[in-house]
C-alpha cells in the first residue's frame, strides 16, 4: 500500500481536528453566549434594586418637607 | 475546596491548553517525520498515532462519568453530576472520532469502511450508549431526579468499555492487536510516536473537562439569577 492512500490519512486526521477542535468551538460559544445572558440578567437586577430603592426614598423625602 | 464546584483554575487551565497544543505538534511530527512507514499498511497506519489516543480518551471519560455516578449517589452533590455530564458529553465526541478515523482506516486496510466484527460493533454500542446517556438527560425537567438517574445509566453502561477493550482478545476479529500482556508488537519509535499522542490528548481531555464544566457551572448561576429576577 503506497501514497495513493495519502487521501485516507488526510481525511482521518481532518475528521479528528474538525470534530474537536469544532467541540471546544461550541463549548466557547455556549459560555459566550450564557455570560451575556447574565450580564443581561444582572443589568436588570441592577436596575429593580436601584427603582425599589427610589421607591422606598420617596416617603422619606415627603416626611422631610 | 468549593464544595459545590471544582477544577476552576484559569491558570491550570491556560497551561493545559498550552501544554495539550505542544504535545499535539510534537505528536503529529513523531506521527508523520518521526515514525517509519509500516510495512505492510503502509503510509495509511499514520491513522494508528491518533486514532488509538482518540479510543483512549472515550474510555478515560467513561471511567469518570462510571466514578462521578458512584461519587453522585454516595453524596448527593451536585459537582460529581456535573463532572460525569461533562465527561459524557466529551467521551461521545471522541468515541465518534475513534469510530470515523477506524472506518477510514479500514477502507485501505480490510477494503471495507464497515464490518460487524465485534470491535468495531461494540465500539458502536459504547457511543449508542453515552449518546443515549446524553438524550435521557434532556428528557428529565426535575434536577435531582435527572442526576440520579443519569448516574445509575452511566454506572451500568460502563460495563461495555471492558468488553470494548477484551473483544479482540475473547473473539475472532480483524482487529490488530497491539498490546498483550507479554509484548508490544510495533517498533520502538511507533511506540514513542503514540505515547506523545496518548499524552498530548489526556492533557487536551482535561483541558475540555474544564471548559465544559466551567460551561455547566455559568448555567447553573444563570438559573439561579433567573429565579431571583423571577
Amino acid at each position: 500500500m503506497g501514497s495513493e492512500n495519502l487521501v485516507y490519512v488526510f481525511a482521518a486526521y481532518a475528521v479528528i481536528w474538525l470534530l474537536s477542535f469544532g467541540y471546544l468551538h461550541t463549548i466557547a460559544s455556549r459560555q459566550k453566549r450564557l455570560q451575556r445572558e447574565m450580564e443581561a440578567l444582572k443589568n436588570v437586577l441592577t436596575e429593580t434594586n436601584v427603582a425599589s430603592e427610589e421607591a422606598l426614598a420617596i416617603p422619606d423625602a415627603g416626611a422631610t418637607r | 475546596m468549593n464544595r459545590t464546584r471544582f477544577l476552576d483554575s484559569s491558570r491550570l487551565t491556560s497551561a493545559l491548553f498550552w501544554l495539550s497544543l505542544v504535545g499535539i505538534v510534537t505528536g503529529l511530527y513523531a506521527a508523520f517525520i518521526y515514525a517509519p512507514n509500516e510495512k505492510t499498511m503502509g503510509v495509511v497506519y499514520r491513522i494508528f498515532y491518533f486514532h488509538v489516543p482518540s479510543a483512549w480518551v472515550a474510555f478515560l471519560s467513561f471511567l469518570v462519568v462510571f466514578v462521578g455516578g458512584i461519587m453522585y449517589l454516595r453524596t448527593r452533590e451536585r459537582r460529581w453530576d456535573t463532572l460525569a455530564l461533562s465527561s459524557a458529553e466529551i467521551g461521545v465526541v471522541f468515541c465518534a472520532i475513534a469510530l470515523i478515523t477506524g472506518s477510514i482506516w479500514g477502507k485501505p486496510a480490510w477494503g471495507t469502511w464497515w464490518t460487524w466484527e465485534p470491535r468495531l460493533t461494540t465500539t458502536l454500542v459504547l457511543w449508542l450508549i453515552y449518546a443515549a446517556y446524553l438524550m435521557l438527560r434532556r428528557m428529565i425537567e426535575e434536577e435531582s431526579q435527572r442526576a440520579r438517574v443519569a448516574a445509575v445509566f452511566g454506572i451500568v453502561g460502563f460495563v461495555d468499555v471492558p468488553i470494548v477493550f477484551m473483544s479482540i482478545r475473547w473473539w475472532r476479529t480483524v482487529h490488530p492487536i497491539v498490546f498483550t500482556i507479554d509484548e508490544i508488537r510495533i517498533a520502538p519509535s511507533m511506540l514513542a510516536a503514540l505515547l506523545i499522542a496518548l499524552v498530548a490528548f489526556t492533557l487536551f481531555y482535561l483541558y475540555l473537562l474544564i471548559q465544559r464544566i466551567s460551561l455547566e457551572n455559568v448555567g447553573h448561576e444563570l438559573e439561579a439569577l433567573k429565579q431571583r429576577v423571577a
